[in-house]
């Protein structure tokens, strides 16, 4: 018969050794895909960045996929950011407790719409009714993907700087108030500036969701594998890493896969250091006013 | 008595006035205030003299510091708060429906229980309510007059770009209150100024409420006896959310009429 | 009424119906309407220069200057705007950029007509601060809007369109001639099992990790790195968790057959941190007296965490678990490469067998349109694959708020 203090010990033990799971599936992603990477890594080496793919001639370059990712994530935060940001100052600062227990869960929902739906809609509603309307080159372009990836990145945004702006504590806002100042004079002046960093992690988690997005994109962006002409049309079509990964992956073998596993890590790297960067961003907010005193 | 035109009154001609006695700063009358259905005032009266310290004492939980947040209308920042009844400010109603409960509260300054320094340099924390308020003036004057105003213009005058958190508890407080003497009130209600204090700020401050008190009417909720008989000239007692026993504080603590109060004074409470 | 304040009405008056006949207009504008947007924004920015202008006179402040300001602006923007031809081709660099301007300039009628609206306010107010507040309000207000109106859109399309094709049929049959014919019944049960056997794979995982984190350990190192490694996996694409799963799952562990169990593997890890954090958001939400009563009667950890932290958390750990599956039921990249076939996989019978799922089968569905007339189907599924991951989030959300106010 085990001892109560000894059996604890044990249970303890189990526990730690489930919570290491997360850190050994971040260790097998890496590796495993590294591994698979590792082959076309070895052949092509920095003509991997290159600018040009052409699976005839052997060349793959994934510089025009990358491009589009950060590209169509960077104007999807020109739609998301604005309405995100305005929405969560409503949401945590103005908004009646009734309010408030009705449109946070809409939100929600909006979050909870697959991406697959978005990307469907996208493709046939939004897509069409753009091309019908304003005579663009194609149904697909670099423009409809960032309307969508815009509105996929807002419940995010919305959620994570809610959070920030709830964490600056109401004290500060109190005295705000108690000096003659209106509540929105507090929330510019005391409430942003507080939660600027936690506001910054929610931005940089919004482009991380937009650059990971998959289905969506892959439905809407056009899938042709070279830069947009001029590189800052927002009217032609191109690729993301995503896409190319999801496109690609069905239909090729031999060497292809190891370069769009190559894809995968450098996309994996990317959001992985920008969820790092977001998190010790979002902990410094909580600090700021908790360890001075 | 016509009194100067009040800024926080939006239109002068549709409000209700009363005459208040001479030397009467402020009146609360027949006030209720529930939070959603619990009432935590009771009808309180209660008068508080103009370039006096008047104290506010009880149990905790017996309503004080919502009396206190009552009369800038800071309670008007919690959703779930009804109140009834009347709080007069030089013979206005600073509940009436013309009233700005914003402008209110720069005549109405207050200080809190913790120090609630904003996360700015020091001269900016104190020129704040100036800049919310637009009120235009030489900034560098101005804080360095509310600084020596609080006592606290030799601690920081090297130092007035840097962060306030950086202050010690007790300077942050008095920041806070010079903070709160920069929009020029003319009363200013301390919630439990010194409850996070050591001793020796916690002096510091009482010397400076004395100090303030020739300039400003001064309100503060205690729950420290013996900081209200030293502070005070008025102390107000109260318990379960209703005035008991409101008069001089050396009538209060050495002759008071109600039974609860002596109780309370003399520590053989509950 | 003083002047500035019927300056200020007009504005409001006058920016808000430019702002709603650019956004009515916002795909097709004819010449009179054209015209018209130009001479109202005239309009605008002439008032404008009169409030600003007033407000200078009167106090002789720096405040009526943003009024001037936007005036001008407008002014310029619409004097410019009618030397455009429609549509116009730009030559950077001789390459030919086609820009669709009407639509800009739609889309210009609309936001500068908001924002002539905003501007109004202060003068409306006397310049004083509160102006400013009503302001930004109106501004909020309208972001909000703008937030829910693809919810609304989404939604209205995918049932008006979808409604037609739910039949019975629809729901039960077999998929035939690739989704041509026939129903969708086996991708629901596919959809259904690998969601039911992630539940189980991933239960004990995140919620043992949040009980680690948030019980045993608070600080120190190995929490650390174990909450990076829980908001890094939060963050990482799904569909790189595809290449995982088919890298390890599928040729490592099962020899390259794409399976019911590889599909459900990889998104118990897709969805592991989300059901970690709301789990110990639940744990974190027990108060600490009741840990500290238990260990005061001589109950250890574990007994305590048993009796006493466990089964107040649990609604909390379920729903963050529901709404956890909810995204694994919606979601299409973790499973294509490992769990699911184009056409051909019936309904699931072994662990070891693909399946058929409602989000792959919406994207083979899309893919045929055009060569097979499979639009309405796909309509269909689309709103089937809605209803359910929305019916799964609504009811944990449901559950949630009821169980919400309880310490």
């Amino acid at each position: 018969m085990i001892s109560r203090s000894s059996k604890d010990k044990i249970i303890r033990f189990i526990f730690f050794g489930i919570a290491t799971f997360s850190i050994l599936i971040i260790s097998f992603i890496f590796l495993f895909l590294f591994s698979r990477a590792y082959p076309a890594i070895e052949e092509f080496g920095t003509g991997l960045l290159s600018n040009d793919w052409s699976v005839a001639r052997r060349e793959f370059g994934l510089f025009p996929a990358l491009y589009g990712s950060v590209f169509v994530a960077v104007g999807a935060l020109f739609v998301s950011v604005p309405l995100g940001l305005g929405a969560a100052i409503y949401l945590s600062e103005i908004a009646s407790n009734r309010v408030r227990m009705i449109l946070k869960p809409m939100i929600e929902l909006l979050a909870g719409i697959p991406s697959i739906v978005y990307g469907f809609i996208g493709a046939i509603l939004l897509g069409r009714f753009l091309y019908d309307t304003y005579n663009m080159r194609g149904v697909n372009s670099f423009f409809a993907a960032m309307l969508v990836l815009g509105v996929m990145a807002l419940p995010i945004i919305i959620s994570l700087s809610d959070d920030a702006m709830k964490s600056v504590p109401k004290d500060m806002k109190d005295a705000s108030l108690a000096l003659g100042a209106t509540k929105w004079q507090t929330i510019r002046n005391v409430t942003i500036p507080g939660a600027i960093s936690g506001i910054s992690s929610a931005v940089i988690m919004g482009m991380g969701r937009a650059i990971g997005e998959t289905m969506a994109v892959m439905l809407i962006i056009g899938s042709v594998m070279r830069m947009p002409v001029p590189f800052f049309d927002i009217f032609d079509t191109g690729h993301t890493l995503t896409a190319l990964i999801a496109v690609q992956m069905g239909e090729s073998h031999g060497i292809i896969i190891n370069v769009l596993f190559t894809a995968g890590v450098m996309l994996f790297t990317i959001v992985a250091i920008m969820s790092i960067i977001s998190d010790i961003l979002q902990t410094r907010t909580k600090q700021k006013y908790e360890g001075k005193r | 008595m016509l009194a100067k035109i009040r800024e926080f009154i939006k239109d002068e001609t549709k409000c209700e006035r009363i005459d208040l006695p001479e030397n009467t700063k402020m009146r609360v009358q027949d006030f209720d205030l529930w939070y959603d259905d619990t009432q935590a005032l009771k009808s309180v009266d209660m008068d508080v003299e103009e370039y006096k310290v008047t104290a506010i004492i009880g149990p905790s939980g017996c309503g004080k510091s919502t009396l206190i947040r009552s009369l800038n209308r800071m309670n008007d920042t919690i959703p779930s708060v009804r109140t009834e009844g009347k709080v007069w400010l030089d013979g206005y109603n600073v509940y009436d429906e013309v009233t700005d409960c914003v402008d209110i509260r720069r005549k109405v300054g207050m200080v809190f229980q913790k120090p609630n320094p904003f996360p700015f340099s020091i001269e900016d924390n104190v020129f704040y309510g100036c800049e919310v308020n637009g009120m235009d003036m030489d900034k560098e004057k101005k804080v360095k007059k509310c600084l020596k105003d609080a006592a606290l213009w030799e601690e920081v005058n090297d130092r007035l770009d840097e962060n306030a958190l950086s202050l010690s508890g007790g300077q942050q407080q008095r920041l806070c209150i010079a903070r709160a003497l920069a929009t020029e009130p003319e009363v200013i209600l301390m919630d439990e100024p010194c409850s996070a204090l050591d001793p020796i700020a916690t002096a510091k401050i009482e010397d400076l409420i004395d100090e303030l008190k020739n300039h400003y009417t001064v309100v503060i909720v205690t729950h420290n006896m013996q900081q209200a008989a030293r502070v005070s000239d008025y102390t107000a007692y109260m318990y379960l959310g209703e005035l008991i026993e409101f008069g001089d504080t050396t009538q209060i603590f050495e002759n008071p009429q109600e039974n609860s109060t002596e109780k309370y004074i003399t520590g053989r409470f509950g | 009424m003083s002047l500035r304040k019927v300056l200020a009405l007009w504005i409001f008056i006058i920016s808000i119906s430019v702002a709603i006949y650019g956004f009515w207009n916002i795909y097709s504008i004819s010449e009179v309407e054209y015209w018209t947007m130009v001479a109202s924004l005239f309009l605008i920015s002439s008032a404008c220069y009169a409030s600003g202008i007033h407000h200078h006179i009167i106090s002789k402040g720096q405040k009526g200057l943003p009024m001037l300001v936007y005036g001008t602006l407008l002014l310029s923007v619409a004097a410019f705007s009618m030397y455009l031809p429609t549509p116009i081709d730009l030559r950077p660099w001789d390459i030919y950029v086609r820009i669709p301007n009407r639509f800009f300039f739609s889309l210009f009628m609309l936001l500068s007509g908001l924002f002539g609206a905003y501007l109004s306010f202060r003068p409306y107010y006397d310049y004083k601060k509160e102006g400013a507040q009503v302001g930004a309000y109106y501004i909020f207000h309208l972001t909000l809007l703008f937030t829910l109106l693809p919810l609304f859109l989404v939604i209205f399309n995918i049932i008006t369109r979808g409604i037609g094709g739910i039949t019975w049929e629809f729901l039960t049959k077999d998929i035939v001639r690739m989704g041509e014919e026939g129903g969708v019944f086996p991708a629901i049960l596919g959809t259904l099992a690998m969601v039911s056997l992630t539940a189980v794979i991933v239960l004990p995982l995140g919620v043992g990790t949040a009980i680690y984190l948030s019980e045993y350990a608070k600080k120190g190192l190995a929490v650390r790195v174990i909450r990076t490694a829980v908001n890094i996996l939060q963050g990482t694409p799904s569909i790189v968790h595809g290449l995982f799963g088919y890298a390890f799952f599928v040729l490592f562990l099962f020899d390259g057959r794409k399976c019911l169990l590889a599909g459900s593997l990889t998104l118990a890890i897709l969805t592991l941190p989300i059901v970690t954090r709301s789990a110990e958001e639940a744990l974190n939400a027990v108060p600490s007296e009741l840990r500290d009563a238990s260990l005061a009667l001589g109950a250890t950890k574990w007994e305590t965490i048993k009796n006493v932290v466990l089964p107040p958390s649990l609604p909390g750990i379920l729903t963050g678990t529901v709404l956890g599956l909810g995204r694994a039921a919606g979601e299409t990249a973790p499973i294509m490469f490992t769990a699911v076939y184009f056409s051909g996989a019936g309904t699931p019978s072994s662990l070891f067998r693909p399946i058929q799922a409602l989000p792959y089968h919406l994207l083979s569905l899309y893919r045929l349109i055009g060569y097979r007339d499979v639009e309405q189907q796909a309509w269909a599924t689309a709103l089937l694959l809605l209803l359910i991951v929305l019916g799964i989030n609504f009811t944990a959300i449901i559950v949630r708020e009821k169980y919400r106010q309880r310490f």
